[in-house]
């Protein structure tokens, strides 16, 4: 009856079929037809086809609404179920959420991390564009032959000569911070700087008051920080009003910027005019130094779209030809301003910066923390199956398809995780101040903040929401057997056992992975405090002392007589440098030195009390002694690397020094990490010249600490009124020096006990469901006389097994991971056996004891109760 | 209960009326008829779906008796409920109208 061409539009009856459900589609479809045919037979079948398009298309919205309706129904009735079964399995959904809870906390922390670390600098406009000059030397100077200190010439001729160039700045900064003052208030500041006048274009400084086109313009102006203006000029216009510099130069206040973000490569409170720091030095103010002096940082900025490293190679070209002979083997390269932050710490840098392998690594811990996660819920959820036979098995017997059930486990999931991410994002909420001062970080909770953070964050818990609901959903769906609704169970599938006892191991290894690494990177941070600091049983004060506080230099006698007199303070002593971070050198000359044989001799100036103070023992020869005047002019002591590299047999009494003073070894010191440990320990001369002194050294009585700061102080305001009193712990100065490697041994410790944790909980989980399904087992094992302990060697020998295998496969991994962080440190501790045996057994126990909980409770119930109604 | 539209009483009308043959295409031809005005199927099957929904009918997948390719189309029934429906909406509208003679209208307009 029905003819081919009888079919009407056939996009549209496609279209019709799409718009309707299954169980209507045909009739639908039938009843349109009917009327089309109708229509066709009286009007033709032009005016047929118009009605049926029109028809379909007008009917469109009111198909979609019966969709609509059917669908909402549908998902709020999987919601109810879904909270009925969240409801019903409190032990198992608290598990399940609190796994998911933490997980999810880690990973947008660290995000959040990752995040902030990136964000370095690119508050700046024109970030872009702008790049810090690079300078490789043949000189290889703390690890590596890069600097960032260019000549002061530099900047204003790359201007001069290249086009492409914007602007380009210089900036110095002074090592050992300033003592500035206003009245009676008088601080010492690091964040000094001295910069050209464009710098508040270049680095978009927001300037709230004064003109930055002008405020630097003039020798000896400043311009200060909201913060600074605070400290320095409460209830005054700081405008026009003066600092005095080290109690030497008074600056001229000319403006105030609002505080340079944290998350700045260097931030910097006062920005005094370039000039200014030739006046400084004695000079005028259009003094022009030397292309040799170099001293300074230059950032330029370039014309947008300039490729930056065909720049960098004309630019260096151009130098060579421009520059002293002594020159011509520097290579000049640029480092965008984005990059400076992760880009490691090159010698010179203003303030110390991050390296990109914190990143990695922190993105490791994340992703791994997300597969412990994500494997914790599809263990559980599989884990379950049983329990829910009878219901999935009635379900497909009415007549769900595969399609529906997948979407209920999907619902599911997703609800479970969307209640673990609200919950994770309330706890991490809260738990932020905390975990910031536990790694040592300073991430603002920014998630509402900054969109492309949330999104990202969502982005993540949707991924661990999908993988955690996918497998067990597709897993779950897939059993069509009669037999299982006759039973009311599912009959352990093998494949599902034998994943979920692939994802225990798994996550143990992650565990175990975590636990040495945190053990070893522990332990080598606990070896580079013992090492740098020796046995030193009483605190060590320093005391910073700046360049021009002559007040304290002239006293010094004075200052240190004072002191000894003092019971609490238990020795004074001067250097130019601290012994833990050495960082002037120079090229020596000595006798037997082979023709073109050159050592680069890191230099420390100090007087006769340094080492008794510090405890480096002398290994051969003798201290300087005020028995021989000529100590201070031409007497050496010397490391014994540097004996080692000049191959003297006898160093004493050789002779030593540099082209300007010449002179004699007369003793030489055990070798002591002056320099941070992850460099080879270098050659080292030290000369007796207490008029060299940036620090000041003070043994103090652990006993009567307070005390002996006070008398410090009350001799300080005494000797230098017009100076800022600082001091800090030498203790203190190591860890600012090691900074990164604590923070890294902090952060690695708390994610591996949360690891831990949750594998922990996963295992328990396990074990809680494997006991539920063999309660019946355990009941007639017992009756028949099983003891206690029978049973629970019985129920946890398989779990015991897994984590044994995890510990295994852990092994070799592990070793590789730590083993190539250690490489990175000059000096370091040996991996030894033991870290992997206690891991090992720290893995096994807390196993243990979260798998004896249920099996031990399992093993002493009463065997009636589980049998009662066979 | 709720009270129906004046649609679907149209319809619950029409599935009575139609008896043993109420499916999409004679509802809708006995709607147009006494509304004069012709709806789209979509707006049809929506108030159908939701008269379902509602209890007051219910539907059946038949064979089509001419139709040899074993195709099979819905039919719809009043349930009790529907009928009840029907009375109610019959009875609440002679409330409505009571009192009112036709002759009211004509007064008012001469006014």
């Amino acid at each position: 009856m029905k003819k081919k061409n009888d079919i009407p539009a056939p996009l549209a009856v496609c279209l019709l079929s799409r718009m309707t459900r299954e169980d209507e589609r045909e009739s639908v479809i039938h009843d349109f037809a009917e009327i089309y045919a109708e229509i066709k037979k009286e009007k033709g079948t032009p005016a047929a086809r118009r009605w049926y398009w029109a028809q379909v298309l007008k009917s469109i919205p009111m198909f979609l609404r019966i969709q609509m309706s059917w669908g909402a129904a549908m998902i709020i009735n999987s919601m109810k179920i879904a909270f009925r079964i969240l409801k019903r399995k409190k032990v198992f959904s608290s598990i399940n959420i609190a796994g998911l809870t933490i997980g999810i906390m880690c990973s947008v922390f660290i995000l959040l991390l990752i995040h902030y670390e990136f964000s370095y600098d690119r508050h700046i406009e024109n970030a872009g564009n702008i790049y810090r000059v690079i300078i490789q030397w043949p000189i290889e100077f703390m690890n590596t032959d890069k600097i960032t200190w260019t000549s002061a010439r530099l900047a204003p001729f790359v201007k001069d000569q290249f086009p492409d160039v914007e602007q380009a700045v210089r900036v110095d900064d002074v090592p050992g911070g300033v003592s500035l003052s206003h009245g009676n208030r008088i601080f010492s500041e690091e964040a000094f700087y001295f910069v050209d006048p464009n710098f508040l274009t270049l680095f978009s400084t927001p300037f709230i008051k004064g003109h930055s086109e002008t405020a630097l313009d003039q020798p000896l102006s400043v311009v200060i920080s909201e913060k600074a203006a605070q400290k320095y000029f409460t209830g005054e216009n700081p405008l026009g009003n003066r600092l005095r510099y080290n109690n030497k130069f008074d600056f001229q206040v000319t403006g105030i910027f609002k505080d340079v973000p944290e998350n700045t490569h260097f931030t910097y409170d006062f920005l005094a005019s370039f000039q200014s720091l030739f006046i400084l030095r004695g000079k005028d103010a259009d003094y022009i130094p030397s292309w040799t002096s170099m001293n300074y940082q230059t950032y330029i900025q370039l014309r947008e779209g300039t490729d930056p490293i065909e720049f960098a190679r004309v630019m260096e070209k151009y130098l060579v030809e421009n520059t002293p002979q002594s020159m011509k083997d520097y290579h000049y390269s640029l480092q965008p301003l984005t990059k400076i932050h992760l880009g490691g710490n090159i010698p010179g840098e203003l303030a110390q910066n991050s390296h990109m392998k914190y990143i990695y690594i922190f993105t490791g811990i994340a992703l791994l923390i997300i597969v412990i996660t994500c494997f914790n819920y599809i263990n559980l959820s599989t884990a379950c199956f049983s329990a829910r036979a009878g219901e999935i098995n009635i379900r497909k017997v009415v007549g769900a398809s595969r399609k529906r059930l997948i979407q209920q486990f999907m619902i599911e999931a997703f609800l479970t995780t969307i209640i673990a991410f609200v919950l994770s994002l309330i706890l991490l909420y809260f738990a932020m101040p905390l975990v910031n001062a536990m790694i040592g970080s300073d991430i603002e909770f920014a998630l509402l903040k900054e969109m492309d953070i949330l999104g990202s964050v969502i982005a993540v818990v949707c991924i661990i929401g999908f993988l955690s609901a996918y497998y067990p959903a597709l897993l779950m769906s897939s059993y069509t057997s009669i037999s299982h609704l006759k039973s009311g169970k599912f009959a352990e599938n093998k494949r599902s056992g034998f994943s979920r006892n692939i994802s225990v191991v798994i996550q143990f290894v992650i565990s175990m992975v975590l636990i040495v690494s945190a053990i070893t990177i522990h332990r080598q941070v606990d070896f580079i405090m013992e090492q740098n600091l020796g046995q030193l049983n009483d605190p060590i004060v320093t005391l910073p002392v700046v360049r021009d506080n002559t007040e304290i230099k002239e006293s010094i006698d004075v200052f240190t007589a004072e002191l000894k007199k003092e019971s609490a303070i238990k020795g004074v002593s001067v250097s130019s440098w601290l012994p833990t971070n050495i960082r002037s050198g120079d090229y020596a000359i000595w006798d037997g030195q082979e023709e073109g044989k050159k050592i680069l001799f890191h230099n420390l100036r100090t007087d006769c009390d340094f080492f008794d103070l510090y405890g480096i023992p002398l290994i051969k020869g003798r201290n300087f002694s005020k028995d021989f005047p000529s100590d201070m002019t031409q007497a050496y002591i010397v490391n014994e690397t540097a004996v080692r590299l000049m191959q003297l047999e006898n160093p004493i009494g050789k002779r030593f020094g540099y082209p300007y003073r010449k002179g004699v070894i007369i003793g030489v010191v055990k070798d002591f990490h002056f320099v941070p440990m992850r460099q080879q320990i270098k050659s080292l001369a030290i000369r007796w010249d207490p008029q060299e002194t940036h620090f000041i050294s003070i043994k103090i009585d652990s006993q009567h600490i307070s005390r002996a700061i006070q008398s410090i102080e009350k001799q300080w305001k005494d000797l230098s009124p017009g100076f800022a009193f600082e001091y800090s712990f030498i203790d203190d100065e190591v860890d600012a020096l090691y900074r990164s490697e604590k923070r890294l041994n902090r952060a690695v410790t708390l994610f591996t006990y949360i690891a831990l944790f949750l594998a922990s909980l996963g295992l328990f989980g396990l074990v809680m469901f494997s006991v539920e399904k063999r309660v019946k087992e355990i009941g007639v094992r017992k009756v028949l006389g099983a003891g206690t302990l029978d049973i629970v060697a019985l129920l946890s020998k398989d779990f015991i097994r897994l984590v044994l295998l995890a510990n295994l496969t852990a092994l070799p991994l592990a070793y590789i991971l730590i083993n190539r962080w250690l490489q990175s440190f000059a000096y370091r501790i040996d991996l030894s056996v033991w870290i992997f045996i206690v891991s090992g057994l720290a893995v096994l126990v807390v196993s243990l004891l979260t798998v004896s909980y249920q099996t031990i409770k399992a093993a002493t119930a009463n065997p009636v109760d589980s049998l009662r109604y066979e | 209960m709720d009270i129906i539209t004046r649609l679907e009483e149209a319809i619950l009308i029409a599935v009575w009326r139609l008896k043993g043959n109420a499916y999409g295409v004679t509802i809708n031809n006995s709607v147009s008829e006494s509304f004069d005005k012709k709806y789209t199927m979509g707006a049809l099957y929506y108030s159908l779906d939701q008269l379902l929904r509602k209890g007051y009918v219910e539907k059946t997948l038949k064979r089509i008796p001419k139709e040899s390719a074993g195709r099979s189309r819905t039919y719809y029934r009043l349930t009790k409920k529907g009928e009840d429906a029907l009375q109610e909406a019959r009875a609440y509208q002679k409330k409505l109208w009571n009192g009112i003679p036709d002759m009211a209208f004509k007064a008012e307009e001469s006014k």
